[in-house]
Parts: structure tokens; C-alpha cells; sequence
């Protein structure tokens, strides 16, 4: 995959990880991973980036006699969640038009148009 | 004892580390950094580790799931902003003596190399410049044509009131014009400012990315130095 679009959708990753409860960083490595390779390497920068950003906070919870950091979405990192569904939508919509099986019988929404045309070449 | 960790460093070289080490060479290579930041990282490292162990796997494997110290403080050397980066810089320098002879190299070349450097460094600095300064002059020029045709239109439908007639309707079509092209012409700006951005950032990583392999091929030096005079 594309590295730039990767690195966008890794924050987007992170943040729906956190968005039904706060998590912890490898709680979130286990859920991110089905998804795009992810690491403890790749992941700590994004963190500090998206609580940078004010996308999330942190939290020390004690945890078997140790820290454990839980982060949590804000509503500003809620909003990228939203931005991010809005955006896509469009571009499942041209996914959809390239991946379109040429070979299918027509769609009712696009001959009409097409066939126009031919008949006026004639 | 930081040469120590070093050196040991050096020998176990490919073998595998313990935590303390694997905590300790991830500090190291981030020296220069405010301690806050380093700490940071080390928490959140071990934290990682603690969880990993926690889920049956060994010490041994947990260090090695999280990949090797070089990989982790690049990244976050990558992230650091360029001006913490640089002052983050002269910790890591080799201390290496300056001999006599080089100094007298130095001072008498001087007369050379300064201005030359002197002056790489303002023609670097001026082409940036002078590219910003395109972009932001074609930005204005259009808006101001906007701003113009808007006003002109007005002002000539005033005029056709007036009486004006032909004249008035002359300057009505050329006003349109204006705000037509303006409106044209914003497409492509808009595409040279995002363009400009784009390449300042990358610019921006570039020299961070030079910065890094600078530190790390240092610190190795330092490493071998240190191993020689033991």
C-alpha cells in the first residue's frame, strides 16, 4: 500500500481501536493488526502525535502492581472518525465505478447515455 | 558504566539482548533528547514488554517482538520536530581532539571555505524563498483580480444607470472577465500552494532523515573509539 495513505489510515486505525472504550497499547496492536501491520515502533509515535493533537487523552490505571496507560478518544478524534466515513464514502463510490465488471449485464443508471450517443453517430 | 553497557553492547553484537540492555541501548540512542521524552519512550516500551510477558511470552521473546532498539529510536527520532532534533544534536558528537595542525588548516583556509559556505547556504535559502514568493505573488494576483473584477462589475452597472451607455456595458464585459479568469486561475494556484507545502515537508524530512543517519554513524564511532582504548 501507498506509504502516505498507509500513515493516514494507521491514525484512523488507532483512534477506532479506542472509540467504544479507552485501551491500552497492546490491546490496540492485537485489534489494529487483522487490519495493517502494526508495532510497537509504529505505533508509539502515532500516539504521541494523536494526544499532540489533542485526538486522545492518557491515562495511568494501576494494573497488576504497575502502570498501565489507557488512552482515550476526545471529540476532536471522534470528528476524524466521522471525516474519515464522510471522505470514504466517496471513494467506495469510485471504487465501485472502476471495479465495475465490464462484462455484467448494464446497470440501469449509466447506458442511457452511452446508447444516446450511438444512435446519434448513425 | 555507560562505556561498559557499550562495550558489551558491541560484543553481544547479533546475540540476543535482555530487557536492561534492549531499555538501555534505546536510551542511548536517543541522547540529546529532553529526559522527559526519553522516559516516555522507555515507559511505553516497557509497558509493551510487561504486556507481551503477561501473555505467555518469555523475556527473550517480548524483547524481540518489539524489533530491534535502532528501528524503535529512529522512529521516534523521525517524529521529534526538526528544531528539538537539531539541538538534540552535539550530545552525541564524537569528542574526538582536534589536532594542532587541523586548527591552523582551519583558520588559515579559512578565507576560503567560509564564504563559500556562507554562501551555499544563502543560495539554498534565496531559491526557497524566491519559490514561496511565486507562489504566494500568483495567490494575490488572482485574488486581487477577483476583488477587482467584483468591484468593477458594480461599478459599471452603476454607470450603466448613469447613462453611461456603451462605455458602461464595455466595462461590465471586461469586469466579468476578470472575475471569470480569477475564478479559472484558482484551481491551478490552489494546486501550487498544496504542491509547496507538500515539498516543504518533505524537504523537512529529508533533513531529518540525514540528521539521524549523521547521529547514528557518530555514536557508532564513539562505540568504536571507545572499544580501541579499552
Amino acid at each position: 500500500m501507498d506509504t502516505q495513505l498507509k500513515r493516514g489510515l494507521l491514525d484512523i486505525c488507532v483512534l477506532a481501536a479506542i472509540k467504544t472504550e479507552p485501551s491500552y497499547g497492546y490491546k490496540i496492536i492485537k485489534d489494529v493488526k487483522p487490519y495493517l501491520t502494526i508495532s510497537e515502533s509504529t505505533l508509539y509515535p502515532i500516539l504521541r502525535r494523536l494526544e499532540d493533537g489533542g485526538s486522545l487523552t492518557v491515562q495511568s490505571v494501576e494494573h497488576n502492581g504497575r502502570l498501565r496507560k489507557y488512552y482515550e478518544i476526545t471529540p476532536l478524534g471522534r470528528n476524524k472518525l466521522i471525516d474519515f466515513a464522510q471522505e470514504w464514502k466517496e471513494v467506495m463510490s469510485i471504487y465501485d465505478y472502476v471495479t465495475r465488471d465490464q462484462n455484467a449485464p448494464a446497470d440501469q443508471n449509466v447506458p442511457a447515455a452511452a446508447e444516446g450517443s450511438t444512435d446519434e453517430q448513425e | 558504566m555507560h562505556r561498559q553497557i557499550k562495550m558489551y553492547r558491541q560484543l553481544r553484537k547479533g546475540a540476543q539482548m535482555n530487557r536492561n540492555e534492549f531499555m538501555n541501548e534505546i536510551r542511548s540512542r536517543l541522547t540529546g533528547l529532553p529526559e522527559a521524552d526519553i522516559q516516555k519512550t522507555l515507559d511505553f516500551y516497557n509497558e509493551a514488554l510487561e504486556d507481551r510477558m503477561e501473555d505467555g511470552l518469555s523475556e527473550d521473546q517480548a524483547v524481540e517482538a518489539l524489533g530491534t532498539p535502532a528501528e524503535i529510536a529512529d522512529k521516534v527520532l523521525m517524529e521529534t520536530p526538526l528544531p528539538k532534533l537539531v539541538k538534540a544534536q552535539p550530545a552525541t558528537e564524537p569528542r574526538r581532539k582536534i589536532k594542532a595542525w587541523e586548527i591552523v588548516l582551519i583558520v588559515l583556509g579559512a578565507p576560503v571555505w567560509l564564504p563559500i559556505t556562507i554562501a551555499l547556504f544563502a543560495v539554498g535559502l534565496s531559491l526557497a524563498l524566491a519559490l514561496i514568493a511565486v507562489v504566494l505573488s500568483l495567490i494575490f494576483a488572482v485574488l486581487a483580480t477577483a476583488v477587482c473584477g467584483v468591484a468593477a462589475a458594480f461599478g459599471s452597472l452603476v454607470g450603466i444607470i448613469m447613462g453611461e451607455g456603451t462605455r458602461g456595458l464595455l466595462e461590465f464585459a471586461a469586469s466579468l472577465l476578470a472575475v471569470g479568469i480569477a475564478v479559472l486561475l484558482f484551481i491551478p494556484i490552489k494546486a501550487g500552494a498544496l504542491w509547496l507545502v507538500e515539498m516543504m515537508g518533505r524537504l523537512a524530512t529529508r533533513i531529518k532523515m540525514w540528521f539521524i543517519a549523521r547521529r547514528n554513524r557518530n555514536s557508532q564511532m564513539t562505540d568504536n573509539e571507545e572499544m580501541k582504548n579499552a
